[in-house]
This record gives C-alpha cells, sequence and structure tokens, in this order.
C-alpha cells in the first residue's frame, strides 16, 4: 500500500525535518504514529497525502511512484485516501453536511446517494442536529467529528488521521477509533497520528514511533519515555458492542 | 465524473463592481459596432447611387450652342452600351440647385446656367469613361463628363477607414475585458486559496476547480452584457425621441439599419464566452504552476 524508501523532506530550504525514512505499511495494516510535537507527525503524513513531494527518496502508493508522478494524476490517488486533518481544514461557508458530502460530490456520486449517506454518517457520529450549521460555529470536537465523517464518507482504501481524538472525551474518542478499526477490517489501511497514549494502548496495533525527524522503530514494544504526555493507567479493551451502529 | 463542483463561497468572489465593468465594455463595443456596421451601411448606400450614376455639364458660353450640344452628347449617350437613360435637368431644377447662392427667383439672363445631364447606368455595369468622353467632345466639345470618380474613392476610404476603427476598438475593448477578468480571477483565487488546497486534497481535478470560478464568471459576463445591452438600449432611445422631435432629414438616416440592433443583441454571447473562457484558463493555469 505505501513504501517509503529513504525518503528525506525539508520546507523551504530549511533543515530537513523527515531524515532516512523507510518503512513499507502492508494493505489493510492498522498503524499508530507517534512521536513528540514537533517530532515530524504531521508531515508524514503530508507525504501520504500528497500535499508535498519529498526532498530526496522513493515514496510508493498503491503501486504508484508519486514522486514521479505527473500533476494531473494525483487527484485520483487523493480520492483514494481519507484524511482528517489536525486543523480540521473545513470549508467555513459551507454547512456540516456540504463539507462532509464534498468528497462524494467530487468523485461525482449521485445526490441521492449523497444525502442518505452523509445524513447516516452524521448521526452516527452524533451531529444529527448540527446538520446545517456551518464550522466556525461548532465547538471543537464538533469539527473535530465533521472532519472525521468527511475523511471516512468516501470508504477510502487509506485513511490517513492526524490527532483526530485531540479535542474528543474518552468515550467519543474510543467510538470513532472504533469507526477507524470497523473501516480496517473491511479492507482501509490506516494510520492515526497520535500523542494520546491511552488510545495506543487501548489498541492492539503496531507502532511507527518518529523522534526527531528520524523513524525510531516500529512495534509497541517500544518504550514511551521520550513522550510528553506519559500515562501508563491500562485502557480499557475495546468492546464489541460500540461497533454497533456503523453505518452500513 | 468530472463533474464541477460549487465549493465557492455564495458571496461574490470578485467583488461587486466587476459586472458594471464588463457592462461598460460591451455598452461600448456596442458603440464600436454601431458606428462600424451603421456608417458602413450608409456609406455603401451612398456608393451604391453614385455609381449607378454619371453627370455630364455643358458649360458653352452661349445658350444656342449649349442645346445644340446637348442634343447631340444625348443623341450619343442614349445610344451607349450601358447606359440605362439619360435626359436633361429641367432648368428649374437647376435653378433649385443654384438657390442657395443665387437667392430664389429666375436666373438673370446674363449668367450662363450650364446644361446638366443625367446618365442612369443599367445595374451592375461598368463602363469605361475614356471612349464616351472622347466620343462626346466630338459632338460637343465643352461637355465635361464626371463619373464621380473622386467622390467613390473618397467613400472608399472613408469606409475603409472606419471599418478598421471600429475593429481596432473592439480588439481593444476585448483587451481591456481579458485583463479585468484575470485581475479578478487571480484575486478570487487568492482569496480561495484554502478552500481551493482543501478540494484539492481531497481530490478534486484542476478542471473541477476551474469549473466553479468558469461558472460565477459566466455569470459575471451575463449580468455585464444585460447591464450594457440596457445602457444602450436607453442611448438609442434617446437618439430615436430626440430625431422625432427634431424632424430633420439628417438624423434618421444616421440611425443605424435594423440589422445592426440584431447583432447588438448577440453581445452577451462573446461576453459571456470571453469571461467564462478567461476565468477558466487564469485558474488552470495558475493551478498548473502551483505544484
Ligand atoms: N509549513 C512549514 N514550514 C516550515 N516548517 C514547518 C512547517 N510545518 C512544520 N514545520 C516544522 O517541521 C517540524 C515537524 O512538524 P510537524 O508538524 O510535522 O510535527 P508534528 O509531529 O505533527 O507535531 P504536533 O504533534 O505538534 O502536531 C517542526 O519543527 C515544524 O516546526
Ligand atoms: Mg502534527
Amino acid at each position: 500500500m505505501i513504501r517509503f524508501d529513504n525518503v528525506g523532506m525539508r520546507y523551504g530550504m530549511g533543515e530537513e525535518v523527515l531524515k532516512d525514512i523507510s518503512f513499507t505499511l502492508e494493505p489493510g495494516s492498522f498503524h499508530f504514529l507517534t512521536g513528540k510535537s514537533g517530532a515530524g507527525k504531521t508531515s508524514l503524513l503530508r507525504l501520504m497525502y500528497l500535499a508535498v513531494r519529498p526532498s530526496r527518496g522513493l515514496i510508493q502508493m498503491m503501486g504508484t511512484d508519486v514522486v514521479t508522478a505527473p500533476r494531473k494524476t494525483l487527484p485520483e490517488l487523493r480520492r483514494n485516501v481519507g484524511v482528517v486533518f489536525q486543523d480540521y481544514r473545513l470549508l467555513d461557508h459551507m454547512s456540516a453536511f456540504d463539507n462532509v458530502a464534498l468528497p462524494l460530490r467530487i468523485a461525482g456520486a449521485p445526490e441521492s446517494q449523497v444525502t442518505e449517506q452523509v445524513e447516516e454518517l452524521l448521526a452516527w457520529v452524533g451531529l444529527k442536529d448540527r446538520m446545517q450549521a456551518r464550522p466556525p460555529i461548532l465547538s471543537g470536537g464538533e469539527k473535530q467529528r465533521v472532519a472525521i465523517a468527511r475523511a471516512v464518507i468516501n470508504r477510502p482504501r487509506l485513511l490517513l488521521a492526524d490527532e483526530p481524538t485531540g479535542n474528543l472525551d474518552e468515550d467519543l474518542s474510543r467510538r470513532l477509533v472504533h469507526l477507524f478499526l470497523e473501516l480496517n477490517k473491511v479492507g482501509t489501511t490506516v494510520v492515526v497520528a497520535t500523542h494520546d497514549l491511552r488510545l495506543v494502548h487501548g489498541i492492539d496495533a503496531p507502532r511507527l514511533h518518529l523522534a526527531d525527524g528520524t523513524l525510531a522503530g516500529t512495534g509497541d514494544a517500544l518504550a514511551d519515555e521520550d513522550d510528553a504526555t506519559n500515562d501508563e493507567t491500562p485502557a480499557p479493551q475495546p468492546e464489541a458492542a460500540m461497533l454497533e451502529g456503523l453505518p452500513g | 465524473m468530472a463533474r464541477s463542483i460549487d465549493f465557492l463561497p455564495k458571496e461574490t468572489i470578485h467583488g461587486r463592481l466587476l459586472p458594471w465593468v464588463v457592462g461598460v465594455m460591451v455598452f461600448l463595443s456596442g458603440l464600436a459596432l454601431v458606428l462600424g456596421l451603421g456608417l458602413q451601411a450608409l456609406t455603401s448606400g451612398w456608393k451604391a447611387g453614385l455609381e449607378n450614376s454619371l453627370t455630364v455639364q455643358i458649360i458653352g458660353p452661349d445658350q444656342g450652342v449649349r442645346d445644340q450640344e446637348a442634343e447631340a452628347a444625348l443623341a450619343v449617350l442614349q445610344d451607349w452600351p450601358g447606359v440605362e437613360n439619360a435626359s436633361r435637368m429641367p432648368v428649374s431644377d437647376i435653378e433649385g440647385l443654384l438657390e442657395p447662392w443665387l437667392g430664389s427667383g429666375s436666373v438673370p439672363d446674363a449668367l450662363p446656367v450650364p446644361v446638366l445631364i443625367e446618365v442612369s447606368l443599367v445595374p451592375g455595369t461598368q463602363i469605361d469613361l475614356v471612349p464616351l468622353s472622347r466620343q462626346i467632345r466630338t459632338v460637343a466639345p465643352s461637355a465635361r463628363i464626371d463619373g464621380h470618380d473622386r467622390w467613390l474613392d473618397d467613400l472608399r476610404v472613408l469606409a475603409r477607414l472606419v471599418q478598421g476603427v471600429s475593429a481596432v476598438i473592439l480588439g481593444l475593448i476585448v483587451l481591456a475585458t481579458i485583463t479585468v477578468i484575470v485581475f479578478a480571477t487571480r484575486a478570487g483565487l487568492a482569496a480561495q486559496r484554502d478552500a481551493v488546497a482543501i478540494v484539492h486534497l481531497i481530490g478534486a481535478e484542476d478542471r473541477q476547480i476551474a469549473g466553479a470560478f468558469q461558472r460565477r464568471f459566466l455569470l459575471v459576463g451575463i449580468q455585464g452584457a444585460l447591464l450594457g445591452l440596457a445602457g444602450l438600449g436607453a442611448l438609442f432611445l434617446a437618439a430615436y425621441t430626440a430625431s422625432e422631435i427634431i424632424q430633420t432629414d439628417m438624423l434618421p438616416s444616421l440611425l443605424p439599419p435594423t440589422y445592426v440592433f440584431y447583432a447588438l443583441l448577440l453581445l452577451p454571447l462573446p461576453a459571456a464566452l470571453i469571461t467564462m473562457l478567461t476565468a477558466r484558463f487564469t485558474v488552470k493555469r495558475a493551478l498548473g504552476d502551483m505544484n
């Protein structure tokens, strides 16, 4: 699904914020991406959702070499990638409904299907009554849920979530991470960037750990010493019951 | 598949003045069209009148000689191939032509009034004046033949000049409109940079994004064209009313023929096309440069 080979990336003329990144994500896998604030999590995700190109190295996504891919092939690739941006990036002049509908409309889905799917998903994330509200009057957590709904509405092959639960209470966080897990079960490859260790510990999934722009190792055997919010309380195991009601 | 998506804010993205600017452009190009087509119609009307006629003047000093020469010249003219009709202009008509200079009443006998022969040609024929005048001169030495050549040449130059000038004016208006739209599109694109980046990342193609802008600017073109046409309509109504009030023979002939008005009604088409395509092209270029 994704292969990084010796990737380096810098912003403008600055220092490299990512160095010598090499890893492979198998189709259908679920990974956490951890690391301190400023370690480069968002930058790594931006490479994956094709917002920036690396300054060196090789990136393959779904069999395409994205470094050399011509510009006009990128939209098709991006339609297979759902992204929850750390700063949501909702369109402020559009209702929650229209924001979530955007990926479907861009892909050319018929309007009847758009209405049905968007209403169902927004109801599922608890925003049934806020569908016509615009982002500026939504709370942080509500915006985050709209952003998550927009990322998954298209059932993408790859889901990239950047700190998707930062503004959500514990219950809601777990509910939404289980939405990701459920999508993962039906084939979506998922990468969740977070420093919320309760989330990481609650789910049995491998970790990509970034420290200072380099990949320090994978697997959850890794110690958490360098993480800012060290929380050792064991998180509850996911309950199957929470997955019910997921839009089918 | 590449259905365009309206992701732009409902509010204006190009400034509220833009339709008025386009309206002024449409108004001005309407005037240029009226100038070009209208004057062209006028001059070609005159031209047709002049091309099908000749005038022969006989300016002998003595009344008897003039009459005699006139008879001879008429005989030659009536037999000449291509001549439809040749007739002597009545003295009263000539006195009418001289009236502005000599006042009304009969011309004093002492003043030699030339004989004028009006010749009309079979429509579409070209007569070579050289052999004709040679032939007439042999029977009427004081005859002078006027083929209106000087006038015709002047009219031809005038017609071409007017046409050229109005074409240049139209071209400049189109260029100015394109420039204005390019700047407005760039400004709109810059203002919507975030929204454009977001829909890009969600998988929108350049042409879907360009389509959204294109639709807005198509609307600008249509609004502008309607404003411009309304202005032109008001202007012509005023001109028409003025010509009714003034009641001279001059003004109505200066109003362009009706087909010019039909041409004006077509103006919204190029206006909408220009604004729309310029916006589309500008957006696609800007997006292509972005990467
Ligand atoms: N647009 C940018 N231009 C220049 N430098 C940037 C830009 N975005 C990020 N950086 C720098 O790149 C480094 C990595 O930033 P990044 O946003 O990837 O970190 P992060 O791991 O996502 O942090 P956080 O957990 O706070 O979101 C930081 O040093 C940051 O200052
Ligand atoms: Mg980040």
